[in-house]
């Protein structure tokens, strides 16, 4: 089942396209990472999916309901972490998580415990008030806070920023637990490591259009390669020059290659060539990110 | 079923506020009906001595200053009880949602399973219980003025001169909210609230002081609030309270709208 479908979802700005033309669909029970500059878009697909802005043209459902700013039963399902989060300042952290869990009605705080265990957020500084809290501990108020009231989907902008490595490990382990449990969340970051380690799918968005959408292993696998090569002796000048092929660097018998997409053309050159030996390594997610932002950048 | 979360969260952040406004109107209205006896001749006989158009802004040209009604009708429309009341109203109806836009926690509390006129509902029903304690101060000031011996007004029509307070201030939300729900600025929320209310102030100066600007009287708030006429029982206050009150309505019911139709950026 497919616990977020979106046709044709378009939002602009006056002139300004935030979001075109978007065609996505995510299963239940994965990680989908959600990838893209500084105003790609990211954020405001999450807003439409929450139905903070209402779309210019297309449409989105959540958990098959057509995604409405007036349906609040919908978000009952959905727990949610803002990228620039700001919470309460006046209140105490103990507060500000009662007052945000209440609406939902759940009464077990055992997930809440669990969390703050986790996280390492200490009952002293939930006794402490918001605004005499640090960076990364009111992140990880704002992570309890979105998954204290077990939501089935959850929508997370930059979860990590502000966590040191240890909590951030912590937390992927959580997020591991929660896709165990068959629930489903959707993260936008920057960090690729991250969503490297942690995502099944991502998507990237460049200038509000939705360029890969795959699951990480086949992207990585499938767009870009690095090569090294040693020849048994030097190769004439031009021999690698094949299409899809770039030579980053080359030295004598040696030659370090990217090859973006099929491997075969350059495995054709290769086999009339005496070649001592090879090495073929996929290529991680931040080259595949980078890659799609090569043309932006050129 | 409207749930209390919310609304108690508001009224505790807008508590001390209401607490300080109750306190010093209170203060302000018995200090009013304890000078009214201590206030010499010449005191009385300098404000009968004032230009009609000045005697019109705070209440009627025809009232007399000097009798106990026209005092407490004077002190019920000193600016001291207009500052009070539109800080109250505008800076609340401000934190209801440009304030939390601007602060960007509109983003949390919306994404929560609540519609956007629960949270709207949630802020009004604060800001008009405070409104409501805000009038009722300024009776009880007079209250008290009677409890300890200063004068003795007649009450009822003391209360009707509050609730025509009231009735003005809730034309006040009124537009103080409407022009919240469509802002995501506290400050130009607050700035064009104020300036509104400002601007109403001086059309009803205006009008009063100008013989040629008197067309503007129908067009402000404030021409229909007339606590010294009340008090005198010069005129019925209902027909000028039904008009506010319709007038605050409308405003509250577009604010709804607004909010509903806006994005949440």
């Amino acid at each position: 089942m497919s616990v977020i479908v979106t046709r044709g979802l378009t939002k602009q700005y006056g002139a300004k396209t935030a979001l075109r033309d978007l065609n996505l669909e995510i299963d239940e029970g994965i990680i989908f990472g959600f990838l893209g500059a500084n105003g790609a878009g990211k954020t405001t697909l999450i807003r439409l999916l929450l139905g903070l802005i209402r779309p210019t043209a297309g449409k989105a459902w959540v958990m098959g309901k057509e995604v409405r700013q007036t349906d609040p039963g919908l978000r009952r399902r959905i727990g949610y972490l803002p990228g620039e989060l700001r919470l309460y300042e006046d209140m105490r952290g103990s507060e500000a998580l009662r007052f945000l869990g209440r609406f939902y009605d759940v009464a077990d705080t055992s997930i809440r415990d669990h969390l703050l265990d986790v996280l390492e957020l200490p009952p002293s500084a939930l006794r402490a008030p918001v605004k005499k809290y640090s960076r990364g501990m009111k992140q990880k108020l704002g992570i309890i806070q979105a998954l204290q009231h077990d939501p089935d989907l959850l929508i997370m902008d930059e979860p990590t920023e502000g966590l040191d490595p240890l909590i951030q490990r912590n937390f992927y382990e959580v997020l591991r637990d929660w896709r165990e449990r068959g629930k489903t969340v959707f993260m936008s970051s920057h960090n690729l490591t991250e969503v490297e380690k942690v995502c099944e799918r991502v998507g990237i968005i460049r200038q509000g259009r939705l360029v890969a959408d795959e699951r990480v292993e086949d992207l990585q696998g499938k767009l870009l390669h690095h090569v090294e090569v040693v020849f048994e002796q030097p190769i004439a000048e031009g021999t690698l020059e094949i299409p899809g092929v770039d030579v980053v660097f080359r030295n004598g018998r040696r030659a370090d290659l990217k090859v973006r997409g099929d491997l075969n053309p350059l495995l054709a050159v290769l086999a009339h060539l005496n070649v001592a030996d090879l090495s073929v390594q996929r290529a991680s997610l931040e080259d595949i990110f980078l890659e799609f932002y090569r043309e932006e950048t050129a | 079923m409207f749930r209390a979360n919310l609304v108690a969260t508001v009224l505790r952040r807008r508590r001390n506020l209401i607490f300080i406004y109750f306190l010093a109107l209170t203060l302000f209205m018995y200090l009013i009906a304890a000078t009214f006896p201590t206030v010499n001749q010449a005191g009385a006989e300098f404000m009968e001595a004032l230009p009609p158009s000045i005697k019109n802004l705070v209440g009627d040209a025809n009232l007399p200053f000097a009798s106990l009604p026209g005092y407490l009708g004077l002190g019920l429309s000193h600016p001291l009880i207009l500052v009070l009341f539109s800080a109250f109203i505008i800076s609340s109806a401000t934190q209801a949602v440009a304030g939390e836009i601007d602060r960007r926690t509109a983003d949390l509390i919306l994404s929560r399973p609540i519609s956007r006129a629960y949270v709207l509902a949630s802020h009004l029903l604060v800001t008009l219980a405070g409104l409501f304690l805000l009038a009722l101060a300024t009776w009880l000031g007079v209250v008290l003025g009677v409890f300890l011996g200063h004068i003795e007004p007649d009450l009822g029509r003391t209360a009707l001169a509050s609730l025509g307070l009231f009735a003005l201030f809730f034309a006040v939300t009124g537009y103080s909210y409407a022009i919240s729900a469509l802002t995501s600025d506290a400050a130009r929320s607050n700035g064009l609230a104020a300036g509104l209310t400002a601007l109403f102030f001086f059309m009803h100066f205006i009008g009063n002081l100008w013989d040629r600007a008197e067309f503007l009287l129908p067009f402000t708030i404030f021409n229909y609030y007339t606590p010294g006429a009340t008090l005198e029982g010069f005129v019925s206050p209902a027909e000028n309270m039904v008009l506010l009150f319709t007038v605050g309505l409308i405003l509250v019911a577009a604010s709804f709208t607004f909010l509903d139709r806006r994005d949440i950026n």
